[in-house]
């Protein structure tokens, strides 16, 4: 039996496409199309669709709103969440949400398709192209770089070592040393050394079991 | 003040018939000249003039002023009336100006106001003639008065002379500062950009007093105080908002000098000044100096500072109206992107989908490159859209922002991004780090677009007030002909904005690629600090 599929998007021309990329494949069958965020509620209601396309972006509000709701409502429904956005916080919001999908509108209808298919046979992944990079742009930090020398520096700061103590054990002058110091205090807003371990801490540029002052 | 031209119909009207009125009763004075007739003239003349300026100057008042007119008018002509009976004439005008304000009980007044003055001073041992005599003379005039009122009241209104008549001066004066702000707008990198402005004050300041080290600390949009320029190494490092003398300064609105830490025998002051526009502090000037200035100084300081705080709050707040209108500007266009032309194209992607998948054999590999270029499109729309959303906020650092969106840019583009940024927690003034951004994106958009590079090397250091940002790549050059010098011309001028030097050049000594450089920081570096003390208060 042919999934049903259900299209939310407020572009005529873009429902067309996708419809019309639905229908040339077999296993697909379009049981409706709306243009907001209202109409689209209705029909998921009446028609009960296996799988929704909608767009993060309609004339009555945002998609994830409705992307929430219905994975509140029916769970195992299939969402495929379909963007003009290129930003990766379009692309969480969209699986904190409770999508099964997530495609830009750059991609071919085919792609569109193929996401659909997924969402059928398991609503509750999330897929995206662009899924792994995304991930990794988001696991590398932002806060505060330290040089090398300078993570050193903190290292011993964080031990508890007085000036003289971390130039004698990095073979650098007490100016030196004062001078790394003095830049790791502003790198990390800290007037003093607690408050700098501390915000080191926070930053995760050392771990919270170091021994501290 | 009033042309004949800039006259509104009615107020021609009422002007003329003053006038003319006055004309007459003085023309037929001339023809039997007496003591009597000449001062009844000027009387009239004086009556005629002074209601004529007052009811333009308070034209929304002209009515009462015809009611006034009347009274006069009224006590003229019943005073000169044995004499001079000709001055009469003059009854006509105050129905008339009543009648052109189109109400009917001002006219009726006004008639009836004069003729109970012209009549009641015949009462016997006030005046030689009757009462009838008064009638005789008074009646048809009055009558003739009503009359003209009535033609005064029919004459056409245009309505939009009338509504605009009252508030004339207030176009004026809105035009005026309008065509101000114009200007200002035009000569904005000259003269109004609040970090040049800063600097001249630390100049100034550095002719009165000998300072060491100086910094100006600004109100930012968050609330914090920000350095916008300083004055010796390391100055903003030193001198911060955090400093106790700051806050007493900026609560109490008045100087405050305790000496601070001693470098060797020297001893030094420091100052924080609070940067006053009347009674609003705007910011606060600090510096460290070698003795305690006295009252004396510290006024001369003010006083020299005083026209810089003007021009340095105006600064500001026109940066800001301008950051915010250029911000909503941009929403706007990335909203209309986002839901035109963008869409657009993409549903033209779908519909080249059915047709490749329709197509037969021969024409389908056209169409699959018709295809990638469409999605070639659209995905630069998604980044233009992305472009325009980008932006700072007291939430989101420079620093922030600008790696989330080299680190997107660059995946997308096919580069590999190295990113290096080094940014202390004091930040730089929203709008500059909003300029900042700007060229940064542009850099970024020329280098992906024109470049044909693999790497991009972005760097960004901040210690506000200063700042440097390095954008390369390694494509190929300028000396290759590329269509983005109007990018680098938008550059330049965001630059100058925010007192940066801007450098586009061929890379040195790495083989090829374009380099832009930013940097922001004092055109007069004074290296007359010891950093051996920057140094000291640390350990």
């Amino acid at each position: 039996m042919a999934t049903s599929v259900l299209l939310i998007d407020d572009h005529d021309l873009i429902r067309q496409g996708l419809r019309r990329a639905f229908e040339r494949s077999e296993d697909f069958t379009v049981v409706g199309d709306a243009a907001t965020l209202g109409q689209g509620e209705q029909q998921v209601a009446s028609l009960k669709p296996q799988v929704v396309v909608i767009d993060l972006r309609l004339p009555d509000g945002s998609g994830l709103d409705l992307v929430r709701k219905m994975r509140q409502h029916v769970p195992g429904l299939g969402i495929v969440v379909l963007t003009m956005y290129a930003g990766d916080e379009q692309l969480f919001a969209a699986l904190d949400a409770g999508a099964s999908a997530f495609v830009p509108k750059d991609a071919p209808a085919e792609d569109v398709v193929a996401a659909a298919r997924h969402a059928a046979v398991s609503p509750r992944s999330f897929t995206a192209p662009e899924l792994a990079e995304a991930m990794q742009r988001r696991l590398k930090p932002t806060g505060p770089q330290l040089s090398p020398r300078e993570r050193e520096v903190l290292d011993l700061l964080a031990e508890g070592l007085g000036v003289a103590a971390i130039a004698r054990k990095l073979y650098i002058s007490e100016s030196t040393a004062k001078t790394h110091i003095s830049k790791i205090y502003d790198k990390l807003g800290a007037a003093n050394r607690a408050q700098a371990i501390m915000n080191a801490i926070r930053a995760g540029l050392i771990a919270s079991s170091a021994p501290s002052v | 003040m009033h042309s004949l031209s800039t006259l509104s119909r009615d107020q021609a009207a009422m002007v003329g018939a003053r006038l003319l009125a006055a004309a007459t009763v003085s023309l037929l004075a001339v023809l039997v000249p007496s003591l009597a007739s000449v001062v009844a003239a000027v009387a009239v003349g004086a009556l005629a003039i002074t209601a004529t300026a007052v009811s333009l100057r308070w034209y929304r008042r002209r009515v009462e002023v015809a009611l006034v007119e009347s009274l006069v008018a009224g006590l003229i002509i019943g005073t000169a009336a044995d004499r001079f009976p000709d001055a009469v004439a003059y009854c006509l005008v105050p129905p008339f100006v009543a009648a052109l304000a189109a109400r009917w009980a001002p006219v009726g007044a006004t008639i009836l106001v004069q003729f109970v003055f012209i009549n009641l001073l015949t009462l016997p041992g006030w005046s030689a003639s009757t009462f009838q005599d008064r009638l005789e003379l008074s009646l048809p005039w009055l009558i003739i008065g009503a009359g003209v009122a009535l033609l005064g009241h029919f004459l056409p209104h245009p309505p939009a002379a009338v509504a605009l008549a009252g508030d004339d001066t207030g176009y004026v004066s809105a035009r005026r500062l309008l065509a101000q702000l114009r200007t200002v707008a035009r000569r904005l990198s000259a003269g109004l950009d609040p970090v040049g402005i800063a600097q001249q004050m630390l100049a100034e300041t550095d002719g009165r007093v000998d300072v060491s080290l100086a910094v100006v600390l600004a109100r930012s949009e968050g609330g914090s105080l920000q350095p916008l320029a300083e004055q010796g190494e390391g100055a903003a490092r030193e001198l911060t908002a955090d400093d106790p003398i700051v806050m007493d300064a900026w609560t109490n609105e008045s100087a405050v000098q305790r000496p601070s830490g001693s470098a060797g025998s020297t001893r030094y002051i420091r100052l924080a000044l609070p940067l006053q526009v009347g009674v609003r502090v705007i910011g606060v000037l600090v510096l460290e100096t070698g003795h305690t200035l006295t009252g004396a100084e510290l006024g001369g300081l003010r006083q020299a500072l005083s026209e810089h705080c003007v021009r340095l709050d105006t600064a500001m707040l026109f940066d800001e109206v301008r950051s915010l209108a250029t911000a909503e500007e941009r929403r706007r266009l990335a909203r209309e992107i986002h839901d035109g032309i963008a869409q657009e194209i993409a549903s033209l992607g779908y519909l080249v989908d059915t047709m490749v998948a329709e197509a037969p054999g021969g024409q389908r590999e056209q169409l699959e490159q018709l295809r990638h270029e469409l999605s070639r499109l659209t995905n630069e729309l998604r980044l233009s859209i992305f472009d325009l959303r980008t932006e700072v906020s007291p939430t989101a650092s420079l620093g922030a922002v600008l790696s989330d969106h080299v680190r997107l840019i660059g995946s997308r583009s096919g580069m590999t991004v190295h990113l290096s940024l080094a940014e202390g927690v004091k930040r730089l003034p929203v709008q500059t780090e909003t300029e900042v951004l700007r060229i940064a994106q542009e850099a970024i958009t020329n280098a992906r677009k024109h470049s044909g590079a693999r790497n991009l090397h972005v760097s960004l250091a901040v210690e506000a007030p200063h700042a440097r940002l390095v954008v390369a790549d390694d494509g190929r050059g300028l000396s290759v002909a590329r269509d983005d010098s109007f990018g680098i011309r938008t550059m330049r001028e965001r630059a100058d904005r925010v007192g940066g030097t801007l450098r586009v050049r061929d890379r040195v000594g790495v083989g090829n690629g374009t380099e832009v450089i930013l940097i922001l920081a004092d055109r007069r570096q004074q290296a007359r600090v010891n950093t051996q003390r920057t140094v000291d208060h640390i350990a």
